[in-house]
C-alpha cells in the first residue's frame, strides 16, 4: 500500500512538469521578448498580419499557403526591421514604421507576392510532374510492348489471376512444363 | 482381250458362290432365305416356314453390299499391265480364271518369272474382309499334303479396284472341282465312288497334316475340293484362308450350334467341325439326289436338330454304302461321339470301328407351337425363340415356357434356371439397360448351352465374335448391338452357363474381358475400332487414310504413311482413331499410354502425341528416312512450336523445321520440338516477363495516381515546392538585403 502510493506521488510532479511547463515558458519567453523588444514586437505584429490571416484561412496539414504567405510577408518586413535594429530602436521609430505607407505596402505587397506563389508554382510544379510522368509512362509502355511482342498477350494476364487460373486448370491440362 | 469380266459376270450372276450348285442352295445365314419354303409338314422332325422377319431383309441389305464388292472385283477395262508381287510372281488383271475362284476371292492368272512354265493363279481377296492371316504365314511355301499349295502371298496394286489387294498365289489344280465330276452324268458311278474313296481318304490325311501345324481347315465343300491331275486321279483340298472360318461355307456342312450362328460368327472351330465338315462333303456326294434340297436354313437347321445331321443329310439314293459308318461317324453331332483321327485311321487301314451309340435327344411328350411351328426339343425351340424374340420373351414372362419344360419337357433344373432368371431379370429391371434382352439371351443359352452366343439380332460362337463384328462392320451394318454384347458381359453368361470344356476358354474369356476394357475407353486407340483390330489379326486397318493401301502389319503403316502423304488431306493427323487402334492392338509392345495420349484435348498435346508415337515406331521399326510422312507431319506441329512463349523461339523452330522435314528424320523433329531444357528455360522466362510486366503495370498505376491534376499526392509535392520555393526566395531577398 505505502508502495503504491509513493509510485502515485511520483508521476503525479512528472505530470505537472510535462503538461504545463511548456505554455509558461511560452509566456514568459514572450514576456521577456515583449519587455525586450516591444517596438520589434509592434512591427511584427502589424506586418505579420496577412500571414496570420494566412493561418486561420489555410486548412491544408502542411500549412502550405502560411509557408508560402509567411515567408514572402517576412521578406517584406526584414527591411523595415532591420532598418529599427539598425537605426533608432524606439517605439517611435517602430510607429513611424507601421503608419508609413511605403513600408506598409512593401510588407503586404510581399505577402500577396507569396499568395500569387502559391497560387501559380503548384500548377507550374504539377504541369512538370505530369510531363515528367508521361515520360515515364511512355518507357514503361514501350517495354511492355517488347514483353509482348516477345512472349505474347498473354504475358499482361496479372500473375495472381494467372496462378489462379493455373490452379484451377491444373486437373485439366497441365501446364507445359509438366509435360516435359 | 475381250473384255472377260463382262463374260463372266453373265456367266456367274452376282452370287457369292462361283459355282453355284444344288448342294449349296442353302448357303448363308440361317436367318436368311427364311421364307423359301412354305410346304413342310407339320410334326416334330419336320418344321413348317419359320414366318417373315423384318431382320432378315435387313441382313439380305448386307448380303448385297458384300456382293457389290465381291463384283467390284471382276470388273476389269481392257489392257491392264499385270501387277507384280515381290518382283517374282505377274498376275494377270486381264486373264481371270473363274473355274480356281472362292466365294470371297477372285482368281487370276499368275506367273512365277523364275519358273515361267509353273501353272499359277492368284486369288485376290475382298479389301475389308478378314483373312486367315496367321494362317497364311503358316502354310505359305510349306507342302501341306492333301491342301492346295500357298506359293507366296502379299499386297499388289490391283487395277481393277484401283487399289491395294492382297493375292494369294497357288498353283493350279488341273483337273477342275470334283462337284462338277460328281454332277457329270458320263461318269461312270464305280469311278465316282473310287472318288469319294480318295476324298476320304486325302481328306483326312489333310486334315492331319493341318493337325500338325495346330491349323483348322472349315472350308471343306465339295466344290472347294479338285482333282491335281488331268486324270482325275488325285485329290486336292482347296484354298481356305481368303475368309472368316466357316463363312464361305453352306450351312450343310456346318455343325448344328455353328450353322445356327451367324454367318460371321461361325468361329475358328476345331478338327471336330472339319471332320463334320468332311462327313457332310462326302455325304452329300455320294447321294444322287440332295436329300436337302429347296430346304430353308432354318429347315435344315431343324432338321439336324430333330432327325440328326445324319438323318437330315443322308437320303436314299446312294452311289455306295460302304462310306456310311465313317459319315455316320463324321456327322454325329455330339462332339464327343464324333469320330476322331483315331477312329478315322482305323477306318482307312480297313479295320471295323465300333458302332456308336445313338445319343436320345430329350422330347416333349406334348409339343409347344411358337413362330408357326410345333417345338418337341427345347434347343429348336431355342433357335426359334432367338429369330423371334419378342414373342420369345412373351412366353418367358407368362410361364408358358418354364411350364411346358417343366411338364412337357420334365427338365425341372432348366425350368428352375429360367425361373431364376427371370426373377433376377426382374429385380434388376430398373437398374439394367436391356434387362429384357439379357434375359431372352440366357435362357436362350440356358436352352442350348452348346449354342451360339445370343443377344438381340446377332448369334456368333465364342470363338466368332471377331470375324462376326467385322462382317458386320464391312456390310456398314450395326456394330453397336456386338459392342452392347461385350459391355452387357453376354459372353460371360455363355462360358457360365456352358459346360464344354474348352482348352481355349481361359484365352477367350480374357480377350472378352479386354475388350470391354477398350470399350469403356473412348478416346483413339480404344472403343470398337481396338475391338476390331484385336479380335481380327487378319483384318487390314481401316482407316480412310489407308484403307487402299490394305495393309495388314504395323511394320508397313509408315512407309504407306509416306506413300500416301500426297494422296490424302495433309491438314488432319495422319494417326486416326482407326490407326491408333491398329497401332496399339498390332505392336508387340504395349502402347496403350502411347494412343491415349492421342485423345489429348490440347492440340498441341494430342499432336505431340501423335509425333512421339510415329518416333516409337520409326525408332521400334528400324525406318529409315520418311521424307513423305516428315513434311505431312511437319505441317502439322504450329500448335506444338506454340508451346513455346518466346516469339523468338518460335520462329527459330519454324525456320528449322523445313531443313529437318528434309532429312525425313522424324526423332530430329521431336528432339527440336520436345527439347525440355529449352521449354523449362523458356516457362521461367516466360513467368519472368509476366512478373516484370505486371510490375510496370503497377509503376505505370504509380505514376498516374501521382501526377494527376486530382491527386492528392500531385498536389501535395506542388505545394510543398511552392513553400520551398518561398523559403529560398525569403533567405535569398534577406541574404542580399543583409550584404548591402
Amino acid at each position: 500500500m505505502s508502495e503504491n502510493g509513493e509510485a502515485r506521488q511520483d508521476k503525479k510532479p512528472k505530470k505537472f512538469s510535462d503538461g504545463s511547463l511548456k505554455p509558461l515558458l511560452w509566456v514568459v519567453l514572450l514576456s521577456i521578448i515583449l519587455l525586450k523588444f516591444p517596438e520589434s514586437v509592434v512591427v511584427l505584429l502589424i506586418g505579420l498580419l496577412p500571414t496570420m490571416v494566412a493561418f486561420v484561412v489555410d486548412k491544408s496539414s502542411g500549412k502550405y499557403a502560411t509557408f508560402c504567405v509567411g515567408s514572402m510577408n517576412i521578406t517584406g518586413i526584414f527591411p523595415s526591421i532591420f532598418e529599427l535594429w539598425a537605426g533608432n530602436n524606439n517605439m517611435s521609430q517602430a510607429i513611424q514604421i507601421i503608419t508609413d505607407v511605403f513600408d506598409l505596402v512593401i510588407m503586404y505587397g510581399a505577402a500577396g507576392f507569396g499568395w500569387i506563389l502559391y497560387i501559380i508554382i503548384p500548377s507550374a510544379v504539377s504541369t512538370l510532374l505530369t510531363i515528367m510522368g508521361q515520360r515515364r509512362i511512355a518507357r514503361s509502355r514501350n517495354r511492355q510492348r517488347e514483353l509482348i511482342g516477345e512472349w505474347g498477350k498473354d504475358v499482361a494476364a496479372r500473375p495472381e489471376l494467372e496462378s489462379g487460373l493455373v490452379k484451377n486448370d491444373s486437373s485439366n491440362s497441365p501446364s507445359p512444363s509438366v509435360h516435359n | 482381250m475381250g473384255d472377260t469380266s463382262t463374260e463372266l459376270e453373265k456367266e456367274l450372276g452376282s452370287g457369292l458362290d462361283p459355282n453355284p450348285t444344288d448342294l449349296s442352295e442353302a448357303k448363308g445365314s440361317p436367318k436368311s432365305n427364311i421364307n423359301d419354303n412354305q410346304n413342310t409338314p407339320r410334326d416334330d422332325n419336320q418344321v413348317e416356314d419359320a414366318g417373315t422377319d423384318n431382320l432378315d431383309n435387313a441382313r439380305a441389305d448386307e448380303q448385297d453390299q458384300l456382293e457389290a464388292q465381291l463384283s467390284k472385283l471382276e470388273t476389269s477395262s481392257k489392257a491392264l499391265s499385270p501387277s507384280s508381287l515381290h518382283n517374282r510372281f505377274d498376275i494377270y488383271p486381264n486373264n481371270p480364271l473363274p473355274e480356281f475362284d472362292s466365294p470371297s476371292a477372285r482368281a487370276f492368272k499368275a506367273e512365277d518369272r523364275m519358273q515361267p512354265k509353273l501353272q499359277l493363279f492368284g486369288l485376290i481377296c475382298i479389301p475389308g474382309l478378314p483373312v486367315r492371316l496367321s494362317e497364311v504365314e503358316k502354310i505359305s511355301g510349306k507342302a501341306l499334303p492333301g491342301n492346295l499349295n500357298l506359293v507366296s502371298f502379299g499386297n499388289i496394286d490391283w487395277p481393277i479396284l484401283g487399289q491395294k489387294c492382297l493375292v494369294l498365289i497357288f498353283k493350279c489344280p488341273l483337273g477342275g472341282r470334283v462337284d462338277h465330276f460328281f454332277k457329270a452324268k458320263d461318269v461312270p458311278k464305280k469311278k465316282k465312288v473310287e472318288t469319294a474313296n480318295l476324298i476320304a481318304k486325302t481328306g483326312i490325311s489333310s486334315l492331319l497334316s493341318l493337325r500338325e501345324r495346330r491349323l483348322t481347315n472349315r472350308n471343306i465343300r465339295p466344290n472347294n475340293i479338285f482333282f491335281t491331275d488331268t486324270d482325275q486321279e488325285e485329290i486336292i483340298f482347296g484354298e481356305f484362308v481368303t475368309s472368316p472360318p466357316g463363312f464361305d461355307q453352306s450351312l450343310e456342312y456346318e455343325t448344328i450350334e455353328r450353322g445356327m450362328a451367324g454367318q460371321g460368327g461361325r468361329g475358328q472351330g476345331s478338327l471336330d467341325d472339319d471332320i463334320y465338315a468332311l462327313g457332310a462333303t462326302l455325304a452329300l456326294l455320294i447321294q444322287e439326289r440332295n436329300p436337302i434340297r429347296g430346304k430353308s436354313p432354318e429347315q435344315i437347321i431343324f432338321s439336324k436338330i430333330a432327325l440328326t445331321s445324319f438323318k437330315t443329310l443322308v437320303g436314299e439314293k446312294l452311289l455306295t454304302r460302304n462310306l456310311m459308318a465313317p459319315i455316320r461317324g463324321m456327322l454325329q453331332d455330339n462332339k464327343t461321339e464324333r469320330w476322331s483321327f483315331e477312329e478315322l485311321d482305323t477306318w482307312l487301314r480297313g479295320h471295323h470301328v465300333k458302332p456308336i451309340k445313338n445319343v436320345l435327344v430329350n422330347k416333349s411328350r406334348r409339343s409347344f407351337r411358337f413362330g408357326g411351328v410345333d417345338h418337341k426339343i427345347s434347343r429348336a425351340l431355342g433357335f426359334s425363340m432367338s429369330t423371334h424374340r419378342e414373342s420369345a420373351l412373351n412366353i418367358i414372362k407368362d410361364g408358358s415356357l418354364e411350364e411346358w419344360i417343366e411338364e412337357g419337357l420334365q427338365d425341372i433344373l432348366l425350368a428352375d434356371a429360367i425361373k431364376v432368371a427371370k426373377e433376377n431379370a426382374a429385380a434388376f429391371t430398373e437398374a439394367i439397360p436391356h434387362a429384357d434382352e439379357l434375359l431372352l439371351s440366357r435362357v436362350l443359352m440356358l436352352m442350348d448351352p452348346k449354342g451360339p452366343i445370343t443377344y438381340k439380332d446377332i448369334s456368333y460362337m465364342p470363338d466368332g465374335f471377331g470375324s462376326a463384328m467385322a462382317i458386320e462392320s464391312l456390310r456398314e451394318g450395326n456394330t453397336s448391338i456386338y459392342i452392347e454384347s461385350i459391355v452387357n458381359g453376354v459372353p460371360d453368361i455363355w462360358y457360365t452357363i456352358s459346360n464344354e470344356s474348352n482348352p481355349y476358354q481361359h484365352t477367350e474369356l480374357e480377350s472378352y474381358a479386354k475388350m470391354a476394357s477398350h470399350l469403356q475407353k473412348a478416346g483413339p486407340g480404344f472403343g470398337i475400332e481396338r475391338c476390331l483390330y484385336e479380335a481380327n489379326p487378319g483384318c487390314a486397318c481401316q482407316s480412310p487414310i489407308i484403307v487402299k493401301e490394305n495393309i495388314y502389319s504395323v511394320s508397313d503403316l509408315l512407309q504407306t504413311l509416306n506413300s500416301v502423304q500426297k494422296l490424302v488431306d495433309t491438314k488432319q493427323s495422319p494417326i486416326d482413331r482407326h490407326i491408333a487402334a491398329f497401332i496399339a492392338s498390332r505392336s508387340s509392345d504395349n502402347m496403350d499410354e502411347s494412343v491415349s495420349k492421342l485423345g489429348d484435348l490440347d492440340d498441341a498435346m494430342a499432336t505431340l502425341s501423335m509425333l512421339r508415337l510415329l518416333v516409337d515406331l520409326q525408332n521400334t521399326m528400324n525406318i529409315g528416312t520418311l521424307l513423305g510422312l516428315a513434311k505431312w507431319v511437319g505441317g502439322l506441329m504450329g500448335p506444338v512450336i506454340r508451346l513455346y512463349h518466346s516469339r523468338g523461339k518460335r520462329k527459330e523452330i519454324e525456320s528449322a523445321v523445313p531443313s529437318i522435314v528434309r532429312s525425313g528424320n522424324l526423332s530430329e523433329l521431336l528432339s527440336l520440338l520436345d527439347n525440355p531444357t529449352e521449354k523449362q528455360e523458356d516457362e521461367k522466362n516466360y513467368l519472368a516477363a509476366v512478373k516484370e510486366y505486371s510490375e510496370t503495370e503497377d509503376e505505370i498505376e504509380e505514376i498516374r495516381n501521382n501526377i494527376g491534376p486530382e491527386s492528392e499526392s500531385g498536389e501535395r509535392t506542388s505545394k510543398q515546392a511552392a513553400s520551398v520555393i518561398s523559403g529560398l526566395i525569403m533567405i535569398v531577398i534577406i541574404f542580399l538585403i543583409m550584404i548591402t
